[in-house]
């Protein structure tokens, strides 16, 4: 990661270039935990707040396409509310985006506080954005991964190779199958849901595009930790005719997601490591 | 993909790895592969 000094020269470069007017004046700088692959600043004025997301190069690697897209996507997810809005973008994929005060949805703060409901209604939102030509599949993603664990040399977990494959299996069969397609975060780790005065709102859009609902709900349940009661709730809430093809495709998306989330976990742990 | 607060690579990996074990010890694969294209007219996910 960057030094904090560098990070804020390149904030300031950054306003520089851009000229916003919400940015005219004194700037606090300070840093918001981020990514594996970005930096994330909060640029603060005395009536508003920002979040600079920057791109760090010595991360994982993503490719630009796939960054401008991100950067699509979240400014769609804005248009129906679910989203902060963008104010600027760089040609690298840095960009500033309104500062969201509200409760980062951990999983304890979900159940005691009776989140589930508002994610719900915000997943629901956000599968309504017209979808991408990309196509987001959770096999593509494992492959990446795992040619970035290999070629950094990561120790792979013991019986990993037979829950790839099987993986990669199943995968394949819903893939192939009708289930349905919409745009999707794809990325539904807890810290990606915030609860605003305006609602629950969705950041980090790296992952987007045009997927399996089943990604969505698998991840958001399985990351927030739901037991099955809590996970049959919140598929009912979403679909009020939830049936058991459907309680099994969610397990069965859990549990391809929860192998691609080892394999980046296992290319990210290296690839920062040897980095750093 | 974020990272924040108390998290850790190593925790990250083994939570999932944990969940993943567990979800594949209550499958019956075989019926599984069938199920997961049984998709009801009007199933939104």
């Amino acid at each position: 990661m960057q030094a904090l000094p560098r990070r804020c020269a390149c904030a300031e470069a950054l306003q520089t270039s851009w000229a916003l007017p919400e940015l005219a004046g004194r700037v606090v700088i300070s840093p918001l935990a981020g990514g594996a692959n970005n930096v994330n600043l909060k640029l603060a004025v005395p009536a508003r707040s920002f979040v600079l997301k920057l791109r760090d190069r010595k991360g994982v690697p993503a490719s630009n396409a796939r960054i401008q897209e991100a950067i699509q996507g979240q400014g769609l997810a804005h248009s129906l509310g679910v989203s902060p809005a963008i104010l600027a973008a760089s040609a690298d994929g840095d960009f500033l985006s309104e500062f969201v005060t509200g409760k980062t949805l951990r999983p304890e703060i979900i159940r005691s506080d009776g989140y589930a409901p508002a994610m719900v209604i915000a997943l629901q939102k956000l599968h309504r954005v017209p979808p991408p030509d990309r196509h987001f599949r959770l096999d593509d993603d494992i492959r990446t991964f795992m040619v970035g664990a290999t070629a950094v040399g990561a120790a792979l977990p013991q019986g990993f190779d037979r829950l790839l494959q099987l993986a990669h299996e199943l995968n394949g069969i819903i893939v192939a199958s009708a289930a349905p397609v919409t745009f999707i975060h794809a990325d539904l780790v807890p810290q990606n849901f915030i609860a605003s005065d305006k609602g629950v709102v969705l950041v980090d859009f790296d992952y987007c595009g045009r997927g399996l609902t089943a990604i969505d709900i698998a991840g958001a349940t399985s990351q927030a930790e739901m037991d099955d009661a809590e996970t049959d709730a919140f598929m009912r809430l979403y679909d009020p005719d939830l049936d058991d093809a459907q309680r099994v495709r969610v397990k069965c998306v859990q549990f391809i997601n929860a192998i691609r989330e080892v394999a980046w976990a296992l290319m990210a742990e290296a690839t920062i490591g040897a980095a750093a | 993909m974020t990272v924040a607060g108390d998290w850790s690579y190593a925790l990250h990996r083994d939570t999932n790895l944990d969940l993943a074990r567990a979800l594949l010890a209550g499958f019956d694969l075989s019926a599984l592969r069938k199920q997961i294209c049984d998709i009801r007219p009007g199933a939104r996910f």
